[in-house]
Parts: C-alpha cells; sequence; structure tokens
C-alpha cells in the first residue's frame, strides 16, 4: 500500500475528526475498507491504534487544564474496559458483513449528534450557575448540574459519588466550576455500551459517554469531553491488545495511519478556529449517512 | 479553619502532580512511539530491514520485537511503535493506582489495580 496515501488519509481522518469533534474512526474505517480494500477486522484494529494515539495527545492537553475528572474517569473505566473485552472478543466471532452492518448502524446516530451539533458546542458550553453553595452542601441540582463557586468545592466525601465530583478552571469564563456527579450507574451502564461499541467497532465511543455524562450525570459539558477523553485511550488499549494479539494490526500500514491521524488532530485543533461551522458539520453528516447506506448494502450483500 | 484550608490546599498539590506525572507519562509514551514508527519507517524506506533481519531473527510474538528491533528489522521497530502506544494508557494507570496508594487513597488505588488487570486479562487473551 502507498504509505504517502495512508499518511494523508490519516492526516485528513485526524482532522476532520478534531473539527467535527467525533473522533477520526467513523471516516477512516470506512477509507480504509472500501477504499484501501482492507478487510474489516483489520480496519477496526488499525482504526482503535489511532484512538488511542488520538486520545493520548487530547488527554496531555486536557490533564493540563485541569478539566478532566481522573477519579471520575477510572471509576468509569472498568466498565469501560469490561465492555471493550466483550466487544473485542465478540467481533473476533463476528463475520466482516456483521459488523460492517453494525458500523452502518452507529454511523447514523453520530450523523445525527453531527448534524445537531453547533460550532465549538464542547469547548465552548456555558454553565448556567445555581448558586455558589449548592454543590458545597449537597443539594440537588437541576439537571446538567452545574455550580460556580470558587469557594468551596465538593470535597467533603460522604458518598463514594461525592467523592467523584470535582471543579475546574474554566479559561474563558475566569472562574471555577465546581460540579457533583449523580446516578454513577447510568455512566457506568452507558460507558459498558461505549466500552462494547469502541472493541467491536474500533470507535473512541464518546458520542455516547459525553451526552450521558453531561445529561444523567450532570457533569459539565467541558468536564465531560475531557474525562471521556481520558478515559477513551484505556478503553481503546483494552481491546487493542486483541486485536494486536490476533494478527489484525498490521504494522505497515496501521504505522503511516497512526502517524498520520496524531499529526492531523493537531491540525484539525488549528483548523478549528475558522472553520468546523453548522454548515460543515451538516455536510460531513450527509457524508456519513451516504457511508453508512453503501456498508449496509455491503454487509447484506447487495453491493 | 487554617488546617482545613492547608489540608485543602496539599490535596490539590498532590492532585496537581499526580495529573502532571500522568501527563509526563503520556507524552512520553506517545512521543517514544511515534519516534520508534519513524525510525522503523525510515529502515524499511532504506531498505535494510524485514527480509534480511526477519531470516536471521525468525522469533515471533510480542517479546521478540525488542531484539528484532534492536538489528534494523525495520517492521519490528514499527510494531514495537504500536506495542508502546498500547502500553502507555495502561501506564497512566499504573502511575495514577501507585499515587494514590502513596496518598492512602485506597480506594482509587484499588478501582485503578482492576482496570490493570482488566488490561492485562485482554494480553493474555490476545496472545493466548
Amino acid at each position: 500500500m502507498d504509505i504517502v496515501l495512508l499518511l494523508v488519509c490519516g492526516v485528513a481522518t485526524g482532522a476532520a475528526g478534531a473539527v467535527l469533534g467525533t473522533g477520526g474512526g467513523v471516516f477512516l474505517i470506512p477509507i480504509l475498507l472500501l477504499g484501501f480494500h482492507v478487510p474489516m477486522h483489520n480496519a477496526v484494529g488499525t482504526s482503535i491504534l489511532t484512538v488511542v494515539a488520538t486520545s493520548t495527545a487530547v488527554a496531555i492537553g486536557n490533564l493540563d487544564r485541569g478539566t478532566a475528572n481522573m477519579r471520575l474517569g477510572m471509576t468509569l473505566e472498568i466498565a469501560t474496559s469490561i465492555g471493550a473485552l466483550t466487544g473485542g472478543m465478540s467481533a473476533a466471532l463476528l463475520p466482516a458483513r456483521a459488523l460492517e452492518i453494525v458500523f452502518a448502524a452507529v454511523l447514523l446516530p453520530t450523523a445525527f449528534v453531527m448534524w445537531r451539533q453547533r460550532h465549538g458546542e464542547a469547548d465552548a458550553a456555558e454553565p448556567k450557575p445555581t448558586g455558589p453553595t449548592q454543590a458545597a452542601t449537597g443539594a440537588v441540582l437541576p439537571l446538567p448540574t452545574e455550580a460556580t463557586s470558587g469557594l468551596t468545592p465538593p470535597q467533603r466525601p460522604g458518598r463514594f459519588t461525592d467523592r467523584l465530583s470535582a471543579e475546574y478552571e474554566d479559561p474563558v469564563l475566569h472562574r471555577r466550576i465546581a460540579y457533583r456527579l449523580h446516578r454513577l450507574w447510568a455512566g457506568l451502564s452507558v460507558s459498558f455500551v461505549a466500552g462494547v461499541m469502541s472493541g467491536l467497532l474500533g470507535i473512541g465511543g464518546g458520542v455516547f459517554k459525553v451526552p450521558a455524562l453531561n445529561v444523567l450525570c450532570g457533569v459539565p459539558m467541558k468536564a465531560a469531553a475531557a474525562t471521556s477523553t481520558f478515559m477513551i485511550g484505556v478503553t481503546a488499549a483494552a481491546s487493542a491488545f486483541l486485536y494486536f494479539g490476533h494478527g489484525q494490526v498490521d504494522p505497515s500500514y496501521t504505522s503511516p495511519v497512526v502517524i498520520g491521524v496524531v499529526v492531523g488532530s493537531w491540525v484539525g485543533a488549528y483548523l478549528n478556529r475558522f472553520v468546523g461551522g453548522r454548515a460543515v458539520k451538516r455536510v460531513f453528516a450527509v457524508l456519513l449517512i451516504g457511508v453508512s447506506l453503501e456498508m449496509f448494502g455491503r454487509g447484506l450483500g447487495w453491493i | 479553619m487554617n488546617d482545613e484550608l492547608s489540608t485543602t490546599e496539599s490535596a490539590d498539590q498532590r492532585e496537581s502532580r499526580l495529573a502532571r506525572a500522568v501527563s509526563w507519562t503520556l507524552t512520553t509514551g506517545l512521543t517514544a512511539s511515534v519516534a520508534l514508527m519513524l525510525l522503523g519507517g525510515a529502515f524499511l524506506l532504506r531498505g535494510t530491514a524485514a527480509g534480511n533481519h526477519a531470516e536471521n531473527h525468525p522469533e515471533k510474538g510480542w517479546l521478540a520485537l525488542p531484539l528484532r528491533a534492536l538489528h534494523g528489522d525495520g517492521t519490528a521497530l514499527l510494531a514495537l511503535g504500536l506495542v508502546v502506544l498500547m502500553l502507555t494508557p495502561a501506564a497512566r494507570v499504573l502511575i495514577l493506582a501507585v499515587g494514590w496508594a502513596r496518598d492512602r487513597d485506597w480506594t482509587f488505588s484499588l478501582i485503578a489495580f482492576c482496570v490493570l488487570v482488566l488490561l492485562s486479562l485482554s494480553v493474555v487473551l490476545g496472545t493466548g
């Protein structure tokens, strides 16, 4: 395979993933499958390695900014890792066509989220102040729960979920955002499902986790996105070992794609200031629907 | 009140130190991984690798990768880069497990060790 072309594809998918906020896997797998005729299981194996790389690169920045909640991430990683192992082992048993159909089905909600998403939504979610004392006193906050404090962070450990609450400095709003965690069971359940999808299809699963953490668990959007990215590396690694061990990761074409995706994610982060408006997201959403239909057709043997 | 503040501050400082250690681990792992892959690519492009060295070192499996890489096997270097990449998130889990244990935060240390066990299980299932 042409190394330069693979590198360019990696850069393009990495940049698209960063601009559109979906991760590159949803673009990379169809390109490898339809463009380079890589078998489905190998395309998933390659994609999962790129997910590890981009998640690692992005998590570094989030940790430096203090937005990722490490304790919450680690707790949910138990569920995502079990899910990833389940998904990875299931993928080994499933025929390629079945995987293609499942992947095509997952592209549809991804396209829907992309269609609805506003520019920079995950980065610039404006907290809705609910009073400085609520987070500290343990009052139940309306969802999505976001409390600004700057005075007393929710650090009085009582219940386990209290210890998963956290705060971070918002550089845009110039104040500390404190939040309490709710419905841990919901976070664990969705994380398990996201882990299964990640292990099965080689995607990050952020499209499931971020909305769930925000809406169900009350984590502010910015912290939810950062914590999800922090978790994705471990989730992807859990199934990557399986794919690598089963010989479904070919270093000769996976390496250039991984390097390209890492570079592309940096390029995308830069481009994000200029492009990524609603129109661009909607064009890509339509493109994803087209790809989904083609993969449905392939999976069902119509193409 | 002062005791409370100093306790909070030291807890914050410990958390920041841990976050910096994790950030350093991720940066080092990613850099090492990309460097190994670039080196492997360079060896392959120079045409010095795969064939000849694979004949000299026909050992297969993950454990043979460093040995093959040391002998200039470009494909082994690419594969080693990918293995380092996969081990990087596991390394950060280990850092957190040890860091929380040092802070006597046994609950989260145990959780991190559970995640490590799951990752180890994945390696065992992958190689088995």
